[in-house]
């Protein structure tokens, strides 16, 4: 009876913990998605949650993300992840290693970022708000 | 169902696979990423012969995953690990070996070896110890669950609101290699989870298995509570059920894991052997890089069971977790292990307590 008790206070715990915070209002985005100029606030994250592996065109999601050496990479994983760069880096790895995701596309600079993504249909990626420019082509509007 | 049956569903099952995969046939993004995990441990113990300081190597796990294609996906792992028998005191084995065919968004076909998906832990950490919240698998691995299935796997993830996901599976039993599969006959895997939160998953699973004969093979890590010579061992045919509930919470504060395994191993011999086990695990983030933990690991086999062999046995640990980065952890381990039956004699032993350090490490 102990043991059920214990067992029912820890996935109570559990169940409850620190909500991870967002803030996309920090970051702007640009996708090469067909069809695709604007999302929600809800798909964005989920998208760069793993959550969606291929667009509606058919075309494999890539995620384009700031490489850990990047100044821009603190801010996303602050914003959009609500955690530091390390648990940015652990939480793909992990799903990468458990074969259940596309390992993302880690680049060092804005520029870099934006010409990944002009280059590859479906590419998805994110860069703190004025840490670059963004061109008007693959600009995704959140709504 | 007839074994005729059970053939002509597998290779119409085969057949889908080919002509799906055939659709996607040209190439758009081709990406390739190898990985590298592996741990160094060392342990303080007593036994019989007195105490032991060991260094020990652990396993060494090779990782590439490599886009074929916009849909195809390869994954492989394969592992080194120390082996006394082997003439260079090490052996190599495929843990996962698949090719990943994402038909339409969140589901999948995969065709190959894999971590059978029957509970959080056989699905989520296979060999990475960076990745394990402690120094080692709950003892059930040892004995109920089958680790690896060879064969053709549908599959979903993110589905809904809950994002719903599922398994399901059919492959090589228990007592197969992985060339070899003594009957038509296929293991069959059903797997469910929800997702209702980040970082949170709740599963449910059922695997079914008609061992032909009762030879563990390389698709289970089972073992008998004690070495039996082969000849002594129960050879017939067995009827293989496992059960099994996750429910995992790996949030920003707070860590818990519980695996849950109900198992009926069915022989001629001595009827239905009901078994259980039951793991623990709960840790406290105190920062991002400290965690505290605890583990509680507990394992019935039932007094007639002659797959395992009876055995009870409980499993206690207090731990630590310091993790540098992602790619780098310590964690130090006191543990302390209570028999209370073996091989159908009641008594009570205790082991322990035994100090466990491993540094596990990727790359």
């Amino acid at each position: 009876m102990r043991t059920i008790g214990l067992l029912i206070l820890l996935l109570t715990l559990s169940w409850g913990g620190f909500a991870q915070q967002t803030d996309l209002g920090q970051l702007e985005f640009a996708a090469n998605v067909k069809g695709v100029k604007s999302l929600t606030s809800k798909e964005v994250v989920q998208i760069f949650r793993n959550g969606r592996s291929l667009w509606a065109s058919g075309e494999k999601v890539i995620i384009v993300l700031p490489s850990n050496k990047s100044d821009m990479a603190e801010s996303v994983a602050k914003n959009l992840y609500g955690g530091s760069v390390t648990a940015m880096q652990k939480f793909w790895l992990a799903l990468v290693f458990q074969g259940r995701a596309n390992p993302p596309v880690f680049l060092q600079s804005a520029e870099e970022i934006m010409v990944y993504i002009s280059k590859n249909p479906g590419a998805i990626g994110v860069i703190p708000k004025g840490s670059g420019d963004i061109p008007e082509s693959i600009q995704l509007t959140i709504r | 169902m007839s074994n005729k049956k059970h053939f002509s569903i597998y290779v119409a099952l085969l057949g889908l696979l080919f002509v799906l995969s055939s659709v996607d046939t040209q190439a758009q993004v081709r990406q390739t990423q190898f990985n590298g995990f592996g741990h160094l441990e060392f342990y303080l113990d007593r036994d019989e012969d007195g105490r032991h300081a060991s260094f020990a190597m652990g396993e060494h796990d090779f990782f590439v995953t490599s886009s074929l294609s916009d849909k195809i996906t390869f994954i492989g792992e394969y592992v080194i690990r120390f082996n006394g028998k082997s003439a260079t005191n090490y052996l190599p084995s495929i843990e996962r070996s698949l090719m990943k065919f994402n038909y339409v968004n969140n589901h999948s076909i995969i065709v190959g070896k894999v971590h059978t998906p029957v509970n959080y832990w056989n699905d989520v950490y296979h060999h990475g110890r960076v990745f394990f919240p402690v120094i080692d698998r709950p003892m059930s691995f040892s004995y109920f669950v089958p680790l690896h299935t060879l064969g053709l796997q549908f599959q979903g993830q993110n589905l809904g609101k809950l994002n719903f996901g599922y398994d399901f599976m059919v492959g090589n039993g228990i007592s197969s290699t992985d060339v070899y599969h003594d009957s038509v006959v296929p293991s069959i895997t059903g797997s469910v989870h929800i997702r209702p939160k980040e970082g949170m998953r709740i599963g449910l699973s059922y695997y079914w298995d008609d061992l032909h004969d009762n030879v563990p093979g390389v698709h289970s890590g089972h073992n008998t509570s004690i070495v039996i010579p082969d000849a002594q061992k129960y050879q017939g045919p067995v009827k293989f059920r496992l059960a099994s509930f996750s429910f995992a919470s790996f949030r920003e504060k707070f860590e818990f894991l519980n695996e849950t395994g109900f198992n009926t191993s069915i022989t001629d011999s001595t009827g239905t052997a009901r078994n259980f086990s039951q793991y623990v695990y709960a840790g406290l983030n105190v920062t991002e890089k400290s965690t505290p933990y605890f583990v509680f690991d507990y394992i019935d086999v039932a007094d007639n069971d002659i797959h395992v062999y009876p055995l009870e046995k409980l499993k206690i640990a207090f731990g630590y977790r310091y993790s540098f980065n992602y790619l780098l952890n310590l964690k130090v381990q006191l543990e302390k292990t209570w028999e209370f039956e073996h091989f159908g004699h009641e008594h009570t032993a205790s082991y322990g307590p035994f100090l466990r350090v491993q540094l596990a490490y990727g790359f």
